[in-house]
């Protein structure tokens, strides 16, 4: 009984770093995993920046505010884990400038709302307070879907999953740039 | 003993036989200007060298002035030893993968999502094209690397 205990006891592994985009990195079928972030992440932040959608006739910077990327699957997923880097593809671009006035989520900071209430009037020296109306619009808007859907035959189960981006000019309410990333996952669950 | 002969034989067929490979036609006068990459080619393992080709790695500009590259790379593992092999050890398709870094013009490597490891499945002499665009124009050269994910 005890060598057994002892057996089963040391068969575990003691937390360790791994590459990000390791081979050893957890794969399951129903869910999205950091390697499928990655691989989403990749291909969307090269097709944005080499489109062109971000460059505007007048050779000012655009601003891009982080919309809604909406969650149709039977899951929580962080979508964050996406937009937080491509806003960071975006601002390193060159190309476009982010808003953070505007957005949704994470994607939003109250303090540029919170620096103009009244109620800090006597905090502040006036002259330092942003004043209302400075905040600059956004003329471009990105959001976004995710969709699964998911089979079984037998102990077979296959997900496939499509994440579907889009930039849209706000002006005119076209879409300017889209993008899908499509993955399949496939796994036979043990017989016992 | 002739027996065990022929069924070897049939049973290597066999293995052989039910693997798929990509078959392809392309116009022979291509209408393309392609810009050719002259690369430098290091390679640590012999067997990704044997089985994966690099063809050719041509280079372009996106619409938004960036530069674009192009690898295009053809799965070798197809042929009678090949396939029983990869049919032996489980290895078809062919599981690899492959990541682009970026450098400016002083060399100093450019800070991206974009390069990471990601998964490229390639059947038995299927041709794939690797693209990969740099994340802002101050970027001048790229390194390809590519790796046996299995």
């Amino acid at each position: 009984m005890l060598p057994g205990v002892i057996t089963l006891s040391g068969c575990g592994t003691p937390a360790r770093y791994l590459e990000s985009g390791s081979p050893e990195s957890l794969l399951t079928v129903s869910g999205v995993d950091p390697a499928d972030w990655q691989r989403v992440t990749a291909e969307a932040a090269q097709s944005l920046v080499a489109s062109g959608a971000l460059k505007r006739n007048d050779g000012q910077r655009p601003v891009l505010m982080i919309s809604r990327i909406r969650n149709y699957t039977l899951q929580h997923l962080e979508t964050r884990l996406l937009t937080d880097q491509l806003r960071s593809v975006v601002l390193r671009s060159g190309q476009a400038t982010v808003t953070s006035a505007v957005g949704y989520g994470s994607n939003l900071d109250p303090a540029v709302r919170r620096i103009r209430q009244k109620e800090l009037d006597d905090l502040f020296d006036p002259g330092t307070v942003p004043r209302s109306g400075t905040v600059i619009a956004p003329n471009l808007s990105l959001s976004g879907s995710i969709t699964q859907q998911t089979v079984t035959r037998g102990r077979t189960e296959e997900s496939y999953f499509l994440f579907h981006l889009t930039l849209t000019d706000l002006a005119t309410g076209l879409a300017v740039w889209e993008h899908n990333v499509e993955i399949a996952k496939q796994g036979t669950r043990p017989v016992l | 003993m002739k027996q065990s002969f022929l069924l070897l034989t049939a049973a290597l067929l066999l293995l052989t036989g039910c693997q798929d490979t990509v078959n392809t036609v392309r116009n022979a006068e291509t209408a393309a200007r392609r810009q050719e990459v002259d690369y430098r080619y290091f390679s640590t393992d012999d067997f990704c060298r044997d089985r994966l080709q690099l063809i050719r790695i041509d280079r372009g500009t996106t619409p938004s002035g960036l530069l674009q590259v192009q690898a295009t790379v053809h799965s070798a593992r197809y042929g009678f030893w090949s396939e029983l092999w990869s049919g032996l050890t489980g290895e078809n398709p062919y599981h690899l993968a492959y990541k682009f870094d970026w450098f400016d013009e002083q060399g100093m490597r450019v800070e991206t999502p974009a390069s990471v490891w990601l998964n490229l499945i390639l059947m038995p002499g299927e041709t794939r094209f690797l693209q990969a665009v740099a994340p802002n124009e101050r970027c001048r050269d790229f390194l390809l690397s590519v790796k046996e994910a299995e």
